[in-house]
């Protein structure tokens, strides 16, 4: 008996690891599916609105982070393969700056993390000014990629769920235009698949959050940068939170560190990951210097 | 003013007269487009190019005044900005027609659904000078 020749070379893995969990979130059993790579401090990543955990896979894949830090990036529920809980069925989704700040304390609790660092993207960027006001204490360092406390609306949510448009076409077609041109086609493209393939409405349910329940204005007096480090960091491309706003808002936090990144967008992690862990790096390194 | 390339109107007007050849070449977005059928208008300034859109394909670009044509919907910016727009790697806020209209550079009238049923589709085919020959260094 001959060995068939292969049909293709042997896989090669990533040195990810991707699980489910179960975890109570506000009382609610949830499923979440969350991938981790790398040891040391833990690094907590929140994805954009309407996207999934997907688009830190080069950070979960970049070993000069992965060295010192263990990368966790997880689906929100409604996201990616996070399923929404049951009886989602009879209400539409509605991200609330309670709900969610109280996800991320009950991910950080259930995966007893002890002393992460929070970094979140745009909806992620904005819930960290209020991880920043109201829970500093239980994280050493919070990143804010594209944040901002508020930033002005350029489109009409209500074109996302109209019974004769494709919506998940719209919603990639709409954040397009926040990636750098300069960024690889591969990773567009890569970017707007993501949103293709979110849930119906939950883009916009993620909007609910930005442009209605999320303004952090009225908060910013409360951060205190001494008791735990802020970076905000915002590219130049991106007009949805734009350098500006990001500098309006760190203008109102005394000690706020603010990067503002060339040739990026948007979806800094995922649009041009070589040039995003230039300007990462010295931020994660500083807070790795700085100790507890 | 007479070298089109050092007039930004012009300049401006040539390249949106060349937008269905250059469209035509592009064979993904005629699949993209599936059976988009619009007649639309880029506005330069004051003066509209009224676009044809048929089955998917950017069959004409027809400089204005019009007499009683209508299309569905305009896009309107000043030619600078639409230079802008078409630099080969256009500066942050020239890049994308959201940006410039969040900046009021950029205006979209009218019935927003053709637009928005091929949003991608329109936008890539109003990025398209970006790779013509007046555009390169």
């Amino acid at each position: 008996m001959t060995t068939p020749a292969r049909t293709a070379p042997p896989a090669v893995f990533e040195p990810i690891t991707a699980r489910y969990a179960r975890i109570e979130i506000e009382g609610v059993a949830h499923r979440v599916f969350i991938e981790e790579a790398g040891t040391g401090i833990p690094l907590l990543c929140l994805h954009t609105a309407g996207a999934d955990a997907r688009q830190y896979r080069h950070l979960l894949n970049d070993e000069a982070v992965t060295r010192h830090y263990r990368v966790i990036a997880f689906d929100m529920p409604w996201h990616g393969k996070s399923d929404p809980p049951e009886s989602f069925e009879t209400h539409d989704y509605e991200l609330t700056t309670a709900r969610y700040t109280a996800l991320i304390l009950a991910v950080a609790d259930a995966l007893e993390l002890e002393a992460p660092v929070l970094m979140g993207c745009s909806i992620g960027g904005r819930i960290v000014l209020n991880i920043a006001a109201e829970h500093a204490s239980r994280f050493r360092a919070l990143i804010g990629l594209e944040s901002a406390a508020f930033q002005k609306p350029w489109y009409d949510t209500v074109w996302l769920t109209r019974p004769d448009l494709q919506g998940q076409e719209l919603c990639a077609a709409l954040i397009s235009g926040l990636i750098a041109p300069t960024a690889p086609p591969a990773r567009r493209h890569e970017i707007l698949w993501h949103y293709k393939q979110g849930g119906p409405g939950i883009f916009k349910g993620d909007l609910h959050f930005y442009r209605v329940d999320g303004d952090m204005r009225p908060k910013l007096a409360q951060i205190d940068t001494a008791r735990c480090p802020l970076y905000l960091l915002t590219g130049v491309y991106d007009y949805s939170c734009s350098p500006a706003e990001t500098q309006e808002t760190a203008a109102a936090i005394p000690g706020a560190q603010v990067t503002i990144m060339e040739g990026l967008g948007h979806f800094p992690m995922a649009e041009d990951p070589d040039v995003f862990q230039r300007y990462l790096m010295p931020v994660l390194d500083e807070i790795r210097a700085a100790g507890t | 003013m007479d070298n089109p390339k050092s007039d930004p109107t012009s300049l401006a007007h040539r390249l949106a007269q060349q937008l269905p050849e250059s469209a035509q070449q592009a064979s993904d977005l005629k699949r993209r487009a599936g059976a988009l059928t619009c007649d639309w208008a880029l506005v330069i300034g004051t003066v509209p190019f009224l676009m044809r859109h048929v089955d998917g394909t950017l069959l004409s670009s027809t400089q204005g005044p019009h007499l009683m044509r209508a299309w569905a919907f305009a896009i309107s910016a000043p030619a600078e900005a639409w230079l802008a727009h078409w630099a080969r790697v256009p500066a942050p806020g020239d890049h994308d027609i959201f940006a410039l209209s969040k900046t009021g550079r950029l205006t979209i009238e009218g019935n927003l659904h053709p637009l928005m049923s091929r949003l991608q589709v329109f936008k890539d085919t109003l990025a398209l000078p970006r790779t013509m020959p007046e555009m390169q260094p």
